[in-house]
């Protein structure tokens, strides 16, 4: 899911940064103090997850846990992730500095979806499930697309690398579904007020 | 008769050509690479890549004029390919006799426990400084 230095065209690094940029601006402007605490603890999950590695054919793919983010930060996920991701670039090399931009768009913009599919109402029970489910699934099947959007963009000699990369994620986006789905149950067990996102950010418009 | 044994033996001898030998030992933690398609003929400037069990490259370099190339060994075991272009290319599997356990013990390892203890304690400081900095404007 780490774009590694040296291998995409400038124009699509200077794209990926300036839209990461103005995002990630906006994100850390409109920020509450009440908010970071929450943000802290989302980044440090962000910041770990990259290091559970799945073993897939000849490739490997790790856990992202983009949707747990998303649903739970909306758009202040950019902030948890861009910490994460530089200090994934700088202390481990996961990605590196010139592709943070574009490796913070690909990674957090998709969460904003699984924001989305987290306010939809439920009335069932098996709703609720089914939409957590893809509040795992969809923002990583997304990211995926970005990635390899963004290879096939950088040439014709990237194309069938792209294809293996949306091919890798297709389990992990299964594996997230669930884990999403099992996570946010748990938290709506033992501390659903972490759930309210939705009424904390109508408060905060309103105010 | 003597024609079709002659041609038969030019072309015998250009598939020999193209034949590319492959010789390899270690020695130090050191790998020695020789390739050539015959005694005259070393593969210049060949490049030599050492794949692990699952074909994944662990290192690639080039050859000499003379056709040698060394390098570190990168694990105990491994697949040896020697490409000289146009399809032609060697492979074996090698195993190699000097490569250490120590040297095993040094290769980067998948969970470096105190960088990511490190990345943990820079978020909490982050987000720390960050909650002074949006919390100051509401005492003042």
């Amino acid at each position: 899911m780490h774009l590694s230095e040296g291998l995409l065209r400038p124009e699509i690094l200077i794209g990926g940064a300036v839209v990461s940029a103005a995002f990630t601006l906006y994100a850390f402007k409109t920020l509450k103090d009440d908010e970071i605490p929450k943000t802290a603890v989302l980044s440090a999950l962000f910041f770990l997850a990259s290091f559970i590695h799945v073993p897939i054919g000849p490739t490997s793919v790790h856990l992202v846990l983009g949707g747990i983010v998303g649903a739970m930060l909306g758009f202040r996920a950019f902030i948890a992730i861009f910490v994460a991701l530089l200090l994934q670039g700088v202390l481990f090399g996961f990605g590196g500095l010139t592709t943070l931009g574009i490796n913070l768009f690909n990674l957090a913009t998709p969460t904003l979806v699984g924001y989305w599919l987290f306010m939809l109402p439920t009335t069932k029970r098996w709703q609720k499930d089914l939409l957590w489910f893809l509040v795992g699934f969809v923002p990583l099947a997304l990211s995926a697309f970005l990635l390899s959007l963004t290879l096939a963009l950088n040439g014709d000699a990237f194309v069938d690398a792209s294809k293996l990369a949306l091919l890798a994620h297709l389990p992990i986006m299964f594996i997230e579904g669930f884990i999403t789905l099992f996570a946010l149950r748990f938290i709506e067990k033992v501390s659903p007020h972490l759930l309210h996102v939705k009424e904390h950010y109508v408060t905060h418009r309103a105010a | 008769m003597l024609r079709i044994g002659l041609l038969s033996l030019l072309v015998f001898t250009s598939v020999w050509a193209h034949k590319i030998n492959l010789f390899a030992y270690d020695e130090a933690g050191l790998l020695y690479v020789q390739s050539y398609f015959t005694k005259s003929s070393p593969c210049k400037q060949c490049v030599v890549k050492l794949l692990d069990a699952n074909q994944k490259e662990l290192l690639a370099f080039k050859t000499d004029d003379e056709g040698k190339a060394s390098a570190k060994l990168p694990s105990a075991e491994f697949d040896i390919i020697v490409e000289a272009g146009m399809g032609h290319q060697a492979q074996t599997h090698y195993v190699a006799q000097s490569h250490t356990k120590e040297e095993t013990k040094t290769l980067p390892s998948d969970m470096p426990l105190d960088k990511m203890l490190l990345g943990l304690v820079i978020i909490v400081f982050f987000f720390g400084v960050l909650y002074w900095i949006k919390r100051k404007p509401s005492h003042t």
